[in-house]
């Protein structure tokens, strides 16, 4: 059965063709397609989401529709081969996630925001929180680009306080 | 990260681990505010549980002492590669006032820390890096009186409960003389005010600084022996349970085992995810060791599984000091994985219900022999306010 295509476009202009399948994993577009408010010769405007970054939700998107459809096909599928295919995705999600930058992860986040797509806000959120791990707090406003905004008696009120928490 | 709208922050930072949460508070002020805040801390902890309980990685925390620090660590008895089954995760960075802890006792994400032999008490709750500091008037140093922290589930206030029950009576014998001092006092976090409890002496004891009390439910159980003699002329161990709600001691629990005396030198307790009790018990004079695990636990209650939950000769280990010297030591079990982890001073040992052995060094071995002390509780972060 060939799904149907529906169509995508940037906010910089850029088209997208995308099956409607995947683009459900979006609970925007899922609505909109619910309502009928989708012409099918007519692109579906997306104001807040770039071309590029666009790509990388519909790469999501394609990638985990097919993970859903092995899920109905192999429902009596023995623990090793559940495990085996959970490690499958967790590598692609990783390899995924390590192809970008942190300024792309977080356009990556608003844009899953806006489209309403849980499971990759979880998946960036939590790359995002892995960059935090181990670092100094030096590191992570350099990171984040934050600036210190503490006086110095405020940073050693901090301090203190949390020398009774785990570090 | 600072263009980031403050829901989407906040669904970050809250992915962040427990030992992290330091380094976000102090960033800036607005991510200081935002990870103190009760929903914020919430989501913090459902979303780590969410996680430590998933079947692939069921995780869970344990405070363990090592020389004189505390540490958080995870246990992860379903990674296959032992070695990196037991973590480090941090440690309480703090030295300067807690040189001197000789106990830690864990209730529902409070710990109660004795230092300086109990001149000095402290509450703490790490995960909001919160204590208060408790000095009892009486700077009475007592090495006998017991502790335990619990949580009165009507009012809903962590308590303190001291007591001295009798005089220690020498190792095995049983207590000839009336006891010379009894004292039983409960402490409210919440109200700050220390009361005296109208119990008369029971007829048992506890050995304080042996690891025989574990916490489970808000109510502490100890491993206790009769004080005197009874008709078979015997001295017979039990547990006994203080139900932190009634404020009252329960009766004598029996044991999986045949009634008879055994010493706190070959028994240990353990709660089991928060739900059961297990027991671990060393066959006298013998390498053997057993785990009971309990069918239903309650202050006045208990019933043991039929079955043996692990026996296993561990003479294997027996060059180190366990099963031999077992003050001090603590284990947990996962019955799913079959395996039980004893924890020795800085080793753990890995026991499987098959009979497999492993043992992993903790680091920190070098250090000489310190008076025996609960040396690890399980650990649950919550958000008590201190």
């Amino acid at each position: 059965m060939s799904s149907n295509m529906i169509m995508l476009k940037s906010s910089d202009g850029a088209s997208f063709e995308i099956e409607e399948a995947a683009a459900r994993k979006s609970k925007i577009i899922a609505n909109m397609i619910e309502v009928e408010c989708v012409d099918e010769d007519k692109a579906i405007p997306l104001q807040n989401v770039t071309g590029n970054i666009l790509a990388l939700v519909i790469e999501y998107c394609n990638k985990h529709i097919v993970d859903d459809d092995d899920d109905v096909a192999t429902e009596e599928a023995s623990e090793e081969e559940e495990e085996a295919k959970k490690k499958k995705v967790d590598d692609w999600e990783a390899e995924f996630m390590n192809s970008m930058s942190l300024e792309t992860m977080f356009e990556l986040l608003l844009a899953a925001n806006y489209l309403n797509i849980k499971s990759l806000i979880d998946l960036v959120c939590q790359t995002i929180a892995n960059n935090i791990k181990d670092k100094t707090p030096e590191e992570v406003r350099k990171i984040f680009s934050i600036e210190n905004d503490f006086t110095p008696e405020e940073e050693e009120e901090i301090r203190k306080e949390n020398a009774w928490a785990f570090g | 990260m600072s263009d980031l709208p403050r829901d989407l922050v906040e669904e970050v930072l809250c992915r962040v681990p427990l030992t992290s949460l330091g380094t976000v508070r102090s960033i800036c002020k607005k991510w200081n505010t935002l990870s103190k805040d009760p929903s914020f801390g919430k989501k913090h902890i459902a979303g780590r549980q969410a996680k430590l309980t998933t079947s692939s990685e069921r995780e869970f925390m344990v405070i363990k002492m090592i020389k004189d620090m505390v540490y958080l660590m995870s246990v992860n008895l379903h990674n296959s590669d032992f070695e990196s089954c037991i973590k480090r995760e941090g440690k309480l960075n703090s030295q300067w006032l807690l040189d001197d802890v000789s106990q830690v006792f864990h209730c529902k994400g409070l710990l109660l820390c004795i230092c300086e032999h109990g001149t000095t008490l402290i509450v703490w709750n790490p995960y909001l890096g919160q204590t208060r500091l408790l000095e009892p008037r009486d700077k009475l140093h007592r090495e006998d009186y017991t502790y335990a922290l619990g949580y009165n589930n009507i009012s809903k206030s962590y308590k303190i409960l001291r007591f001295i029950n009798c005089h220690c009576p020498a190792f095995d014998e049983p207590v000839y003389d009336e006891p010379a001092y009894v004292e039983f006092k409960i402490y409210d976090i919440n109200t700050s005010s220390l009361r005296v409890l109208d119990i008369t002496p029971q007829d048992w004891w506890v050995r304080a600084y042996y690891s025989c009390c574990v916490s489970l439910k808000s109510n502490t159980y100890w491993f206790a022996t009769e004080k005197y003699l009874n008709t078979r002329e015997t001295l017979d161990s039990f547990l006994v349970c203080f139900d932190f709600t009634s404020e009252t001691f329960g009766p004598h629990l029996p044991l999986p085992f045949e009634f008879g005396f055994y010493s706190a030198q070959d028994l240990i307790l353990s709660s089991v995810r928060e739900e059961k009790l297990a027991v671990l018990i060393r066959q006298q004079d013998t390498s053997m060791i057993e785990i009971w695990i309990t069918t239903k636990i309650e202050p006045n209650a208990v019933s043991w599984s039929s079955k043996v939950f692990l026996a296993v000769d561990v003479s294997p280990f027996a060059c180190s000091d366990w099963p031999f010297e077992v003050r001090g030591a603590s284990f947990f079990i996962d019955e799913e994985k079959k395996v039980a982890v004893v924890f020795v001073r800085s080793v753990a040992y890995i026991v499987g219900v098959d009979g497999t052995l492993k043992e992993v060094d903790l680091g920190g071995s070098t250090y000489p022999f310190c008076f025996p002390r609960p040396h690890l509780c399980s650990y649950v972060p919550s958000l008590m306010q201190l």
